[in-house]
């Protein structure tokens, strides 16, 4: 059972279906990632999506950090609630939300990861210089901005040839703050401040990380990533931006800049796809601004500009309409009538093998109704989350959702849902729920809404399958069943059923105890043969992409293997769908280059740096290859050539089959690391 | 050389000729954490010299010999008799008959043969008073669970490592939850093992009656990662031991009341008990309803085992009869759920009393407390 909420303290009234389950103490809220868990929440993070009044009260301190355009239609913010008692009870905490949000007065929040009250300064001045902040030594040729993870802004790989490092500034956005500061929460490394702990501390790389809070044991959200030996924000940045013998590759020029932003612990974290876009699209509007400093900085016009933002979640709309979609595409296209070479690059993701996407047409539904499979596995100690999307812009007439849960599961658990508005919720979206019971203690949302009323959505949140959560209550583990029923409105030609499994994986072995859910072809049940080539049947991988990577203009970037030049197993592929004469046709998320995911069979990932100067390490996926792009689209502005200058066309007669071009695109990015052992001699001259 | 393996001796089986008979149970062991039954026989028996230091011994000895003729046969002192203060003296194999001994002198089993609809079932007796019964899970319910096994497999890959080093006993894994050493924790090992081998010889008893064929004999799609052992499935002997082992530890946590985070170990050690038992379902060879009945198996064990130590308390009787259900430690721990799933406590309680070799274990075993 859960509380009654007035209509004003209706988390869902301001956001969406994931905020009331994540913020709900009876739904999700013990399942989530310590950040809330641990809550009530006094400093929180936010998107306002149009028009509102983002003003501090008495109560309420709200900040924005920088933005490259002072008028987005989406804008992140942080607020700090000083009427939360942050000792008090937790029981409440989405009335409390709904009540901040009300006080906004705008239309729709997503609502994101609260944060530590040890990484808000005190003062924050949004126009101010950081502290101690220098433009670079000559005219940056181009700015590399890197969006990661346990980025390590110290190491040997970002110095130019004088040993000055090339990295003007890096923003922690989990940090310990100072008392003042240029960015809303936690802090800023400027050029000047590596160059003085590098004096200060020589080779003793980690001691110069605790000194800079950049290690910190006692914020979770920083932590000690920086004393493992490779992190995926070291691997990354190697290949986009750095110079060093275990990268192997063309050397980037010494005027190639570097601007740094490393995120939350959490947005690896959470399973949920909640949460994070509000620190990634800061990051991109803090690049972005900081970019237009350094140009002013020099009295010149933008700069060329690519970022690299090796991260993604496998649901959402995909169809570019998401809140951060539509923000990057606006920045983006906003950006280029300034300066043309300007590129946000993104991986298409490793989850083309994984079962996480299905789409139905009308010729899949018998009696105007489909059937599959939601097999949740066992000793999953998250929650686990699965999006119904409908058509855009079609209205649904008496469909309905219905649930069942997996065979031997207490009675009386299988759930319908009508999709469609629920007339007793006032204000906000169209929207319905309805909870999932085992006794009297919920295990499942089911959800219907019309998601940034455009487009309808039906979501089932499941709590973990794992017991001694210490919550009494778990999920059963097994195979789901989910019909959608259309009634008497049957889809139209052309028009499909879109789902897609939240990833819920375990990250970076944070610990998460997240185990990946899976779709199940009924009407199939023979798994597919190995090595056998992806058919179009209605569990599959074409559509199976990052689901915050669709926006128009972001570079997209499958993978490849460099031995086969074939794609690899994992990477995720554009959609398809069938036109009128049954052909297959590639959707517009299509990649826009493939780029080397692994070298060999027998020689996964890439080759790249470690956390500590010196050190090396090989990671495996399509984050690595996106950063390839990057470099090669770095090395291309800063020689004054277009963005995919060198990049080879590979379908330049006939074009391919639609599912051969949906996993590649039309581009093929040149291999960019060697895998030749460093050099001893080389190695020591890049260390002194 | 032999006479040097003191403690490296752990894992024979050699040596006790009279348990010969026991080379049988080589499911048990032949993991990398080998125990097998040995758990401590063979321990500390010296077997016999190489024939070189046999050979110079003997030349020694008639080198040595003239400075002893002299002398007399002066010893009269004689051990105690029937004195457990003589069991430090003992060879640790030697002491492990003795509990082995203690354990299964009272020990019954009784099958009974279902009428009239009724199932078969087997009832398990202590000094000749009930404390356990079973009822014979039917084929169409094992039929049901192996959904489940299918379930389960897929954390092979993840839990390949412990799955493999749980072959043999998981002594490390519980050593590694109470922070135990063999120079500080001589008696505790002890007293984990002489339960591990109760609890394997009571399970195999049961399982020997109620005869369920494994998951992988009735559906050819569980394909097991490890060997399918050569008896029953049901109840499952991994779970009885883990769940003994898991009520001695509890026992002994209490007893030795010096842990400041007795609590939070306690709450490790009940996971753990359960995740052994889980991984055998996930490896493919036992049935969420094998770890019930251990479970519950398991939990009369370790309380007989702390009865014959003389720090038991008066143990409540247990009947199962399966349904289609998944296993966790929180649902067979809380009465009413257990109830629900077919646990059900009869109402009866049975006392029995301590043994000497066991007192004297569990005695040195408390002795052994950390300051924590």
């Amino acid at each position: 059972m859960i509380p009654h909420r007035h209509d004003d303290d209706r988390i869902d009234k301001y956001t969406g279906p994931y905020e009331r389950w994540t913020f709900s103490e009876d739904l999700g809220r013990p399942f989530t990632f310590p950040a809330i868990r641990k809550g009530p929440s006094t400093h929180i993070t936010a998107l306002m999506e149009g028009e509102g009044m983002l003003e501090s009260t008495e109560d309420l301190e709200v900040r924005i950090p920088p933005l490259w355009n002072d008028t987005p239609d989406v804008t992140p913010f942080a607020m700090w609630n000083r009427s939360v008692d942050p000792d008090g009870p937790t029981d409440a905490e989405d009335a409390d939300l709904a009540r901040c949000l009300n006080a906004l007065s705008g239309t729709r929040y997503r609502l994101n990861m609260p944060i530590d009250p040890a990484t808000w300064p005190a003062t924050y001045d949004r126009d101010g210089t950081p502290d101690g902040w220098q433009r670079p030594k000559v005219r940056p040729s181009v700015i590399i901005g890197v969006i990661d993870d346990g980025l390590p802004f110290l190491h040997r790989a970002f110095r130019d040839a004088d040993g000055d490092t090339r990295i003007n500034l890096c923003w922690l956005q989990a940090a310990r703050a100072d008392d003042s500061a240029a960015v809303p929460f936690g802090r800023e490394i400027t050029g000047a401040q590596i160059e003085q702990l590098r004096a200060q501390y020589g080779k003793h790389e980690l001691r110069a990380y605790q000194a800079a809070h950049a290690i910190d044991r006692d914020l979770p959200e920083v932590d000690t990533v920086l004393r493992h030996h490779a992190t995926h924000g070291a691997h990354i940045a190697g290949i986009a931006a750095g110079n060093d013998p275990y990268v192997g590759a063309s050397a980037l020029p010494d005027d190639a800049a570097i601007i740094a932003v490393q995120l939350p612990n959490t947005i690896a974290w959470d399973t949920s796809g909640f949460g994070k876009e509000m620190m990634m699209l800061s990051a991109v509007e803090y690049i972005f601004e900081r970019a237009r400093r350094i140009a002013r900085a020099f009295n010149c016009a933008e700069i060329p500009l690519v970022i690299n933002f090796s991260y993604g979640w496998s649901a959402n709309r995909h169809d570019g309409q998401s809140s951060f979609e539509r923000a990057v595409e606006a920045l983006i296209t906003d950006r280029r009538k300034v300066q043309p070479c300007t590129e946000l690059v993104m991986p298409t993701g490793n989850n083309f093998a994984n079962d996480m996407h299905a789409r139905f047409s009308g010729d899949d539904l018998v009696d105007g109704s489909v059937s599959f499979g939601w097999q949740l596995k066992p000793d999953d100690r998250t929650s686990s989350y699965l999006e119904i999307w409908l058509p855009p812009d079609s209205t649904p007439d008496g469909w309905t959702v219905t649930v069942t849960p997996p065979p031997g599961s207490p009675a009386g658990m299988q759930t319908c849902l009508p999709v469609s508005a629920d007339a007793q919720l006032r204000g906000g979206d169209p929207r319905r729920f309805v909870e999932i019971e085992v006794g009297d203690k919920v295990i499942a949302q089911l959800s219907a809404d019309k998601h940034q009323n455009t487009r309808w959505r039906v979501m089932l949140a499941v709590i973990p399958t794992a017991g001694n959560l210490g919550e009494g209550r778990r999920a059963p583990v097994g195979m789901w069943t989910v019909t959608v029923d259309t009634g008497t409105d049957p889809l139209c030609d052309g028009d499909h059923i879109d789902i897609w499994v939240q990833r819920d994986d375990d990250p970076t072995q944070l610990g998460t105890g997240g185990q990946q859910s899976y779709l199940v072809d009924l009407s199939r049940p023979t798994p597919p043969r190995v090595l056998a080539p992806p058919v179009l049947t209605p569990v599959r991988g074409f559509g199976c992409l990052n689901g915050i990577g669709t926006a128009p203009s972001v570079f997209r970037v499958a993978g490849y293997m460099q031995s086969t030049k074939k794609p690899v197993a994992y990477s995720g592929s554009a959609s398809v769908a069938l036109d009128s004469t049954g052909t297959p046709v590639v959707e517009a998320n299509l990649p826009a280059a493939t780029a080397t995911a692994d070298q060999g069979w027998f020689l996964s990932g890439l080759p790249s740096i470690g956390v500590l100067s010196g050190s090396g390490a090989r990671i495996i996926g399509t984050s690595a290859a996106a950063a390839t792009a990057t470099r090669l689209i770095a090395l291309n502005f800063a020689a004054g050539k277009a963005a995919t200058d060198g990049f080879e066309n590979l379908y330049p007669g006939t074009p391919p089959s639609a599912l051969t071009l949906a996993r590649t695109g039309p581009l093929r990015v040149p291999p960019v690391c060697a895998s030749v052992p460093p050099q001893p001699g080389t190695t020591a001259a890049r260390v002194s | 050389m032999a006479q040097y393996g003191g403690f490296g001796g752990f894992g024979g089986f050699g040596g006790f000729g009279g348990f010969g008979g026991f080379g049988g149970f080589g499911g048990f062991g032949g993991g990398t954490n080998f125990t097998g039954l040995g758990g401590f026989l063979g321990s500390e028996d010296p077997g016999g010299y190489d024939p070189m230091t046999t050979h110079g011994l003997q030349t020694t000895a008639e080198g040595l010999r003239h400075l002893t003729e002299g002398g007399t046969t002066p010893t009269d002192k004689e051990l105690g008799f029937s004195d457990p203060n003589n069991l430090n003296g003992l060879a640790t194999w030697v002491r492990g008959s003795l509990y082995v001994s203690e354990y299964l002198a009272g020990i019954g089993s009784t099958p009974v043969v279902g009428t009239g609809g009724a199932p078969d079932r087997v009832t398990l007796t202590f000094d000749g008073e009930t404390c356990l019964t079973l009822d014979r899970p039917a084929t169409t319910l094992l039929r049901s669970q192996c959904r489940l096994v299918s379930d389960y497999a897929a954390l092979r890959a993840e839990r390949t490592a412990e799955i493999t080093s749980q072959l043999g006993f998981p002594t490390a894994y519980f050593a590694m939850i109470l922070g135990l050493h063999s120079a500080q924790n001589k008696k505790t090992f002890e007293l984990i093992t002489a339960t591990q081998v109760a609890a394997a010889h009571t399970a195999m008893i049961v399982k020997n009656h109620l005869a369920i064929r494994r998951p992988d004999q009735l559906d050819a799609r569980l394909m097991p990662m490890i060997p399918t052992p050569g008896h029953g499935s049901f109840p499952s002997a991994h779970a009885t031991e883990a769940y003994a082992v898991l009520t001695v530890l509890e026992a002994l946590v209490t007893a030795w009341d010096s842990l400041a985070d007795g609590e939070q170990r306690i709450k490790a050690l009940r996971g753990l008990a359960e995740r052994i038992a889980v991984n055998r379902t996930v490896a493919g060879v036992h049935y969420p309803i094998d770890s019930w009945a251990g479970a519950a198996l398991g939990r009369i064990v370790g309380q007989v085992v702390l009865s014959r130590a003389g720090a038991g308390a008066p143990i409540a009787e247990l009947a199962y009869s399966a349904g289609d259900h998944d296993f966790y430690d929180e649902d067979q721990r809380d009465p009413a759920t257990a109830a629900d799933k077919g646990l059900t406590a009869t109402g009866t309680t049975v006392t029995l009393t301590a043994k000497p070799a066991f007192s004297w274990l569990w005695s040195g075993a408390v002795a052994e407390a950390q300051k924590v």
